[in-house]
């Protein structure tokens, strides 16, 4: 009789998890679906926003601009900035851990110091865990990215670099591939660099280079857009990202829900079948009983 | 040639897709005209009001923040982070905006947050300009 209890007591428990995974499920379907509207809104703009910023580097007259001089320093005495976006909470599946990997990949790969923002509470907890220091006082959150949001990250950054803090800054973000499937972008941001050849393009196309006016000047005009296109990179990124946590959480509940489904199954199964067995044992001791009294 | 193709694109989705006769943007420093024909440029927006002339001769005004515009072959694009019609701002929200702002600007702080108080202080003034007038 103890197993089948044990195996009822079990169904139980995990028809309680069912129950949690299933409801997490729902509020992380809810939360895509606004996650993606908002993302959709925004497409335009991020897209347009990163033409723009493509074709005034290309148009750009060579510049000595702090942010967009590469810095010339040793490779061991440069202290790499790195903006990666986790989520405040997990049971994502892999979500945190993909965007956690990669920087730890990257920080191994560059050689020299870093520095980490981090954004979101399990990409926090896990650096503080491994004894790696990050950024204090920089305790943003991923849930429900707003421009006054991105405005403070990119202004606290851009503090550091222009203070010489950091030499560079790279965003470590999720994005959504497809509908369904997500993967990991890095993008440097400071100092702003083409993410494509100057001349290569030139020469592919044959085009003679159409000459921009820069008004008031070429200065002026990088130092408004490049806080500004920090702001609309790092409003659009935290978007992308809410929408692939949320996206990641559903997937993950789904499996979960599914499992503890196809466990309940299971058990019920070997419920039945172990009720079966002591009834069938019971009928045998007794009919053993009855035959025993008629000798 | 009388009119040329622009968009404006904010953060929250296409502003305003179509032919325009004129333009007028908030520049870095001062008021700035786009007609037809304009010469190729990139230039900085900072907060303030855009007024275009659209194909029915109309006028329209929109109070914008930061961004960038470029003009090339006859086609502007501007992308803004915020772009609202005078009926689509919150005057209430704004009012409270610009008070806490200059609040905040009487206070002793440090020179990254007088910055963004400072631009916090232009977009709700830009807005209250917009609604407040004719």
């Amino acid at each position: 009789m103890a197993q089948l209890r044990e195996i009822k007591d079990r169904i139980n428990s995990i028809e309680g998890t069912q129950k949690i995974t299933n409801a997490m499920y729902m509020i992380s379907t809810t939360k895509l679906r606004h996650a993606k509207e908002n993302r959709e809104k925004n497409t335009a703009y991020f897209s347009a926003l990163k033409n723009l910023v493509e074709r005034l580097l290309r148009h750009m007259p060579e510049s000595d601009h702090p942010y967009l001089r590469v810095t010339d320093k040793p490779e061991e005495e440069q202290t790499h900035g790195y903006l990666l976006i986790t989520g405040d909470k997990g049971l994502a599946g892999a979500y945190n851990m993909n965007v956690v990997k990669e920087t730890e990949r990257l920080m191994k790969e560059s050689g020299g110091h870093s520095r980490l923002f981090v954004i979101g509470e399990t990409g926090r907890k896990y650096f503080e865990n491994h004894g790696v220091k990050i950024e204090p006082d920089f305790d943003y959150s991923a849930q429900n990215p707003t421009h006054h949001v991105g405005r403070l990250i990119s202004s606290t950054i851009l503090d550091v670099f222009e203070n010489g803090g950091i030499d560079d800054l790279r965003i470590i973000y999720t994005a959504m591939k497809t509908a369904l499937d997500t993967e990991i972008r890095v993008r440097q941001i400071l100092p702003l660099v083409s993410s494509v050849e100057k001349v290569d393009l030139m020469l592919a196309i044959g085009v003679t280079n159409e000459e921009f006016i820069f008004s008031p000047s070429p200065e002026t005009v990088i130092e408004a857009v490049v806080p500004n296109y920090m702001n609309g990179y790092i409003y659009s990124a935290l978007l992308e990202s809410f929408c692939a946590e949320q996206n990641s959480r559903m997937l993950a509940m789904q499996t979960a829900t599914d499992a503890a489904a196809s466990m309940t199954r299971d058990l019920t199964m070997e419920y039945n079948r172990v009720r079966q067995r002591v009834i069938t044992q019971e009928i045998t001791e007794v009919s053993a009983g009855a035959e025993a009294l008629n000798t | 040639m009388n009119s040329f193709a622009t968009q404006i694109i904010s953060s929250d989705g296409m502003f305003y897709f179509g032919r325009v006769k004129s333009l007028v943007v908030p520049a870095t420093d001062g008021a700035m005209g786009i007609l037809p024909g304009h010469e190729e440029m990139i230039i900085a927006l900072q907060e303030g009001i855009l007024r275009y002339q659209d194909g029915d001769d109309l006028w329209h005004k929109a109070a914008i923040g930061r961004g960038t515009m470029q003009v090339a072959n006859n086609r502007c694009t501007i992308v803004v982070d915020t772009a609202e019609k005078p009926d689509e701002i919150d005057v209430k929200r704004a009012r409270e905006a610009k008070e806490r702002a200059e609040e905040r600007l009487r206070q002793k702080i440090s020179d990254r947050e007088y910055r963004m108080m400072q631009a916090a202080l232009a977009r709700a003034l830009t807005r209250l300009k917009l609604t407040t007038q004719d």
